[in-house]
């Protein structure tokens, strides 16, 4: 088989795990940060405080600001 | 050998390409948001296109020339890489005017093995790598994306089920304007490298500059500022396109796409495996949509980005090799063939736009499109 010898399957394979993996971590945590924002602002509201779900948003906020530096890191050194 | 007509013809012609790059690609990176309206079209065009300008700056090492790993790069020639660059902008202006997202990088490396061939025969060409850096890459890129923006947005739509939709689309909204930024950025970084790099290959090549020489700033320069334009101009046929005519887009679906788009592309570049921005992020917006509804995607105009897609190759390098074989018959080291393919070329250009600019696609056009 010519594919099996001129095609890199060891760089294709990581390709595919770590943009999998790290896109779906991304959407996940970007999601999870909406849903602490909301029920945070749906607490507050109603005067039931919602500290836990303000603390969740922050943390995934620094999650993706951590990815996104990371991201631009990635391009620097190429 | 040095002949400063040629290479002054080149280096326009490089920036003219780099410019239409700019424009072809826009929708890459803003569509998804100008569809969903978390920024407005002209705020989104000028955020990618300060993005694409600061991306052209970030890495600098540039490569001999993006065909180098395709053709015999001792065969490459300023006319080459001239015939190259006129079949890869008539590729981009021709898919550009159908509304068609195609990779400028496959246009350019088209172009260029056409013109080789033109110059030197088949045998010039690495046929290998073509498959293995180029057809085959282009197989995976769509399907890739695909199957990652399906997974992230019924990740997404998983978390969010049940929330009000006002904070939720504001949220999308932010992260769409994050993604959105990472691809303009990543666009500049890897793009306007490849005009860097065929510039200053002109340049050794004319003798301006010795081989191991860097890059010189005005090419940096020059080349991030026609970047920046031509993705400033918009380029909004093909916005419409991507941001709307695929599928109908919610904010979710939106950043789904753009952030699994980006993933895909800063991963595949972190591995030293290249995958057009063009086919992922058409990839992953559908995938956003196909996991919602198959039904969703507009199917009808996915093939004919595909068709598009695989003509890419031979018709870049079609007019690639027309170009250089009208350049040659003027004979080597003369300036006047790159004049004379110029003058036909841009007559050419004149007519189809004169045709064409009766009814433009504008911001507003595309801003109305997802009304």
């Amino acid at each position: 088989m010519i594919l099996a010898t001129i095609v890199d399957w060891n760089a294709l394979g990581k390709v595919v795990v770590y943009s999998f993996v790290g896109s779906v971590a991304v959407t996940t945590v970007f999601s999870v940060g909406i849903v602490g924002l909301v029920r945070f602002d749906d607490r507050r509201r109603a005067g039931a405080g919602g500290m836990a779900y303000a603390l969740l948003a922050l943390v995934c906020a620094l999650i993706v600001a951590f990815v996104v530096v990371e991201a631009i890191v990635i391009m620097a050194k190429k | 050998m040095k002949n400063d007509t040629i290479l002054v013809i080149v280096v326009a012609t490089a920036l003219a390409f780099d410019y239409t790059n700019g424009f072809h690609d826009t929708a890459n990176a803003i569509a998804t948001m100008v569809s969903t309206r978390a920024m407005a079209p002209k705020v989104a065009v000028v955020y990618s296109a300060l993005l694409n300008f600061a991306g052209a700056f970030i890495s600098l090492k540039v490569a001999a020339t993006v065909a180098k790993d395709f053709v015999d790069p001792t065969l490459v020639t300023p006319e080459i890489v001239f015939g190259g660059l006129v079949g890869a902008i008539a590729w981009n202006l021709a898919t550009w005017s159908f509304g068609l997202p195609s990779s400028s990088s496959h246009a350019l490396i088209g172009g260029v093995v056409g013109a080789v061939i033109v110059a030197a025969g088949t045998d010039a060409v690495n046929g290998e790598a073509l498959i293995s850096k180029l057809l085959v890459p282009a197989l995976i890129a769509p399907l890739l994306a695909f199957a990652i923006g399906g997974a992230a947005i019924l990740v997404a739509y998983r978390i969010i089920g049940g929330l009000s939709p006002g904070p939720v689309t504001r949220g999308y909204r932010l992260g769409q304007i994050v993604s959105g930024g990472l691809l303009s950025l990543a666009h500049g970084t890897n793009d306007a490298q490849k005009t860097m790099g065929i510039i200053t290959l002109a340049l050794v090549a004319n003798g301006n500059i010795s081989s191991d020489a860097g890059t010189p700033t005005w090419v940096i320069v020059c080349a991030a500022t026609a970047i920046a334009l031509g993705t400033y101009s918009g380029g909004w046929r093909i916005i419409k396109t991507v941001g709307t005519r695929i599928i109908k887009m919610d904010t979710a679906q939106g950043f789904s796409a753009q952030s699994s788009g980006a993933a895909v592309i800063l991963t595949a570049s972190h591995f030293g495996y290249p995958l057009s921005t063009t086919h992922v992020i058409s990839g992953a917006v559908m995938g956003a949509g196909a996991a919602k509804r198959l039904s969703a995607v507009r199917w009808g105009v996915a093939g004919n980005m595909v068709a598009a897609w695989i003509l890419t190759l031979p018709a870049a390098g079609a007019m690639g090799g027309l170009a250089y074989g009208i350049t040659r018959i003027f004979g080597a080291n003369n300036a006047a063939g790159p004049i004379v393919v110029l003058a036909l070329f841009l007559t050419g250009l004149g007519f189809i736009f004169a045709r064409r600019f009766r009814r433009p696609t504008t911001p507003t056009v595309v801003a109305g499109a997802e009304a």
